[in-house]
């Protein structure tokens, strides 16, 4: 295989797998991983902090 | 690291002096009820960094909304240094009133007077040196938008914080305050903090209080019994209100001297509303703006001036442009803009492919690059600013104010499906993103309200469905050669509501039975939406929108040309026998499930792209485009196309290749957009709603999604069938109104009463 | 005289005698600062006749006819 092929298959993979696994790590923290920063979210934050549920 | 607590009213401008003091972007918006959840922020001009959080802006500290237990929670739990309450000094007396609740609390308090510029302006004169004096504790005027006295806010809340300070309550001298002092001490004695605060809001008859402090509870209801006021009786709500006030009339109001003018005299928001919310042109007037907001972003035929313009004028026919700006119609910007960035984002593609090639680098990786990893994203990314165009204009319309006056219009109408003009704000922030809009119903106040809303959130298709709805749209006209398909797109966001619309009334007279929730909402003044707020804003999503193209989505595209390259025994497969692959194996097996929605058995060859489409949507919505992006690039190089096609083209030609007829697509956008949200959403929703309810509304989701997408296929196919639907949906809506008038009883259907039925007989 | 909030018509004033009812839905429109004494002018009435909105205290507030019609008016002459 050709350098450059080889290069395209570690990078497929490190993508897929750096995503996967930020998403676990966000979900272990609490927060929602919507498209959508914290303090960047339109209109309102979405961070979601186990406290702040209604009581 | 301290911390000190932005508290006041909505819309005095907490949030703008939240992001002049940290530097930080959070959102403002022009309606009561924008920040639902507390902010985080370090200012660092003072001695030590202190962290400034940004409360959600409350009438009061008895709460009537969940977002107010928030803020009350924060201060009486979390003890911050000091509370900076916010006045806005327009709006003296009612900003007040807060400011009386929060004495009562054992903390260091400081009154920020906002807006200082406009009191100025209007030549009222505000002396602060009186209200300091009078209310006892330091009073600071600032403008938060001209970022004028921030500093000198800062210093004076530092002072302030470095010193505890002991409640004190604006209600001597009234008839309750010895029940007060004795309710005070009897909580002192349980070592309660902030007993004081405590202690009124347990004369109140707080609800909270109550339920906390059950014995003291007790002891008021005893005093109650000998006591009695001459205006009030024992009504104790009413007496502490009006003493709260009273005072701030006598103390407070004559610091502010008000220029000499006619007390009639209409403001520029009167004079605005005199049109917006006109007896007869009100409503006409709001939707021509939600249909020029739509047109202006989807439309082919701008103005509909397609008629009046000469042949071939702006369709500039064998250029590199052709088309982009029009064909029979102008294009509206949304359309130029989308059809520009398909332009780049095809040619860029085609150039990679040609260098690739003549690189002499093998096909599979040629074919991993231009469909896994461009062939998905790119599909995608054209579609980024039709959906800041639209993100802008909704902005606009909450910056402004104009959105409650939109809640003020419609909330006749919300009421006869149950809700009140207050919902209407959280399902306009849907047309975004459903995570925020469902935060956003903290502010409803009545429950059963509130979890309807969040359940019809999603039907108001969010900024990812907004490929769904052009591509496919776009897909039909192309293979189907139907004109207007801007239209089916209007259409297809308006059966959104209409769903909406329908699953609310049915939930409301069923499972979500409860009195219509009041109605009282404060109308902020009209403000001209900051450019730079605004600006700021659209960059911030448009960066997250690449940012979620180029990871969740890339990743996924990356995964679905795998999975589609491969048999059954792993052996890599060539485009042309995609048909072979896992992907291809699994979308057939899961085929007969989506027969009555038109794209499941019935169709043949390629038809299981739909199936695997429909699921990639549920990790995010433009998945599902991505992923016909990334097939139809191997599948019309396999199949189809003589040249290698590609964006748009090459969706529509991977449609056509599929024999599937207009009304299976129609159900398939109908589809997408009516069922389980991305993760996302999923997730928010789980935390609004409590588990019991959350899986309640999955199987909603799933059943509504179902149901109307298939009735668009059946009807759309067999005209006939509308008679059955009719006739079905005729008997539903009998039962719910006869349910409504009480005479007969669907509890029986409910599923928590079917599961205690089954266990009381299993006993 | 005595009139019912909910009674009033557009450009009509006068100041709080007393608030009815009992709960939320009154507590809210003492947070709002409809208290005995203040001072109400009613603006305007939504397209369709309900909800209005009223002038009190320096700002615009938006309520039912039926949360009007806890509020009882001394109407100013």
């Amino acid at each position: 295989m050709q350098p450059i092929e080889i290069v395209l298959i570690v990078a497929s993979v490190l993508v897929v797998v750096a995503v996967m696994v930020s998403a676990i790590v966000k979900k272990a923290k609490g927060k929602s991983g919507c498209g959508c920063g914290c303090s960047g979210c339109p209109h309102a934050s979405a961070c979601q902090s186990k406290k702040t549920k209604k009581a | 690291m301290m911390k000190f607590a932005l508290a006041g009213n909505p819309n005095s401008g907490k949030t703008t002096l939240f992001n002049g003091l940290t530097g930080s972007t959070a959102h403002v918006g022009n309606w009561p009820g924008v920040t639902v959840d507390k902010k985080e922020g370090v200012y660092k001009k003072c001695a030590e960094p202190i962290s400034i959080v940004d409360l959600p802006g409350i009438y009061s500290l008895s709460p009537y909304t969940p977002e107010e237990v928030i803020s009350r929670n924060f201060i009486l739990d979390e003890k911050p240094d000091c509370v900076i309450n916010i006045i806005d000094a327009t709006n003296l007396e009612r900003n007040l009133y807060l400011s009386t609740q929060i004495l009562e609390i054992d903390v260091p308090m400081v009154i920020a007077l906002n807006m200082i510029d406009e009191v100025e302006k209007s030549g009222d004169v505000l002396d602060a040196k009186k209200l300091e004096e009078k209310i006892g504790v330091p009073v600071v005027e600032i403008s938060a938008l001209k970022g004028r006295g921030l500093d000198e806010l800062m210093t004076r809340a530092y002072e302030a914080s470095r010193t505890p300070r002991k409640g004190r309550t604006v209600l001597d001298g009234t008839s309750i305050v010895h029940l007060i002092g004795d309710c005070k001490i009897a909580l002192e004695g349980q070592k309660v903090d902030n007993a004081l605060f405590h202690a009124v809001k347990l004369v109140e008859l707080d609800e909270l209080e109550v339920k906390m402090h059950p014995d003291s509870a007790f002891m008021v209801e005893e005093f109650k019994k000998t006591f009695e006021d001459d205006t009030f009786g024992t009504d104790f709500d009413a007496i502490i209100a009006d003493a709260r006030y009273k005072y701030i009339t006598k103390n407070c109001s004559p610091a502010l001297v008000k220029k000499v003018r006619s007390a009639d005299a209409p403001s520029r928001s009167d004079k605005i509303d005199k049109v917006l919310t006109h007896k007869f042109w009100g409503i006409p007037i709001f939707l021509l703006i939600l249909f020029a907001l739509f047109h202006l972003t989807f439309s082919e035929n701008l103005l509909f001036l397609g008629a009046a313009l000469p042949e071939g004028w702006v369709a500039l026919e064998g250029t590199a442009l052709e088309g982009v700006f029009g064909d029979g119609g102008i294009n509206s910007p949304g359309v130029v803009l989308f059809n520009l960035l398909d332009l780049a984002t095809s040619s860029l593609g085609e150039a990679i492919a040609g260098a690739m090639e003549a690189g002499g680098v093998s096909e599979w990786a040629i074919g991993l690059v231009c469909d896994g990893m461009l062939g998905g994203v790119f599909a995608v990314l054209s579609f980024l600013p039709q959906i800041l165009l639209l993100f802008l204009f909704f902005s606009i319309l909450e910056d402004s104010g104009y959105m409650a006056r939109v809640a003020f219009i419609l909330d006749r109408i919300f009421r006869k499906f149950g809700l009140s003009g207050r919902a209407f704000m959280p399902m306009i922030m849907g047309f975004g993103c459903s995570v925020p809009a469902m935060v956003n119903t903290r502010t409803l106040a009545d429950e059963k309200e509130r979890i309807a809303t969040i359940r019809v959130i999603p039907f108001f298709s969010c900024g990812a469905k907004l490929p769904i709805l052009t591509a496919i749209a776009g897909g039909i006209g192309l293979t189907f050669g139907l004109p207007h398909t801007d239209l089916i797109t209007y259409g297809m966001y308006v059966v959104g509501i209409v769903v909406a619309i329908c699953a609310v009334l049915i939930m409301r007279s069923t499972t979500m039975k409860g009195e219509v929730p009041p109605f009282i909402m404060e109308l902020p003044t009209y403000h001209l939406p900051q450019f730079k707020n605004l600006m700021l804003h659209l960059w911030d999503k448009a960066k997250h929108f690449v940012q979620k193209a180029f990871t969740i989505i890339l990743a996924s595209t990356i995964v679905i040309w795998f999975i589609s390259h491969f048999s059954w025994g792993w052996n890599y497969l060539p485009d042309e026998q995609i048909n072979e692959s896992i992907l291809a194996g699994v979308g057939r097996l899961l085929q007969p499930l989506f027969t009555p929605l038109g794209f499941g058995s019935q169709i043949g060859s390629f038809g299981w792209v739909f199936v695997v489409a429909a699921i990639t949507g549920l990790i995010a919505k433009e998945n599902v485009i991505a992923t016909f992006g990334t097939l139809a690039g191997c599948i019309t190089a396999g199949f189809v196309a003589d040249e290698a096609l590609e964006g748009i083209d090459a969706v529509a030609s991977m449609i056509g290749a599929t024999e599937i007829g207009v009304p299976a697509l129609i159900a398939f956008i109908v589809f997408n957009m009516l069922t389980i949200p991305c993760f996302a959403a999923v997730a928010t929703a789980k935390a609004e709603l409590g588990k019991k309810r959350f899986n309640m509304t999955l199987v909603f989701w799933v059943v509504t999604s179902y149901v109307v997408a298939s009735m668009f296929y059946l009807i759309g196919e067999w005209w006939w069938t509308v008679f059955i639907f009719v006739a079905v949906w005729a008997m539903v809506i009998t039962l719910v109104i006869l349910n409504k008038q009480g005479k007969i009883n669907l509890d029986v259907l409910n599923p928590k009463n079917v599961i205690a039925k089954i266990k009381t007989l299993k006993k | 005289m005595e009139k019912l909030l909910s009674e009033f018509k557009i450009g009509e004033k006068g100041s709080v005698k007393s608030v009815a009812g009992d709960g939320p839905i009154r507590r809210r429109l003492f947070d709002m600062g409809v208290t005995p004494g203040a001072k109400i002018v009613l603006k305007k009435c939504a397209p369709l006749g309900d909800p209005l909105e009223v002038n009190l205290r320096g700002y615009e507030l938006t309520l039912r006819k039926a949360e009007a019609s806890f509020v009882t008016m001394e109407v100013e002459r």
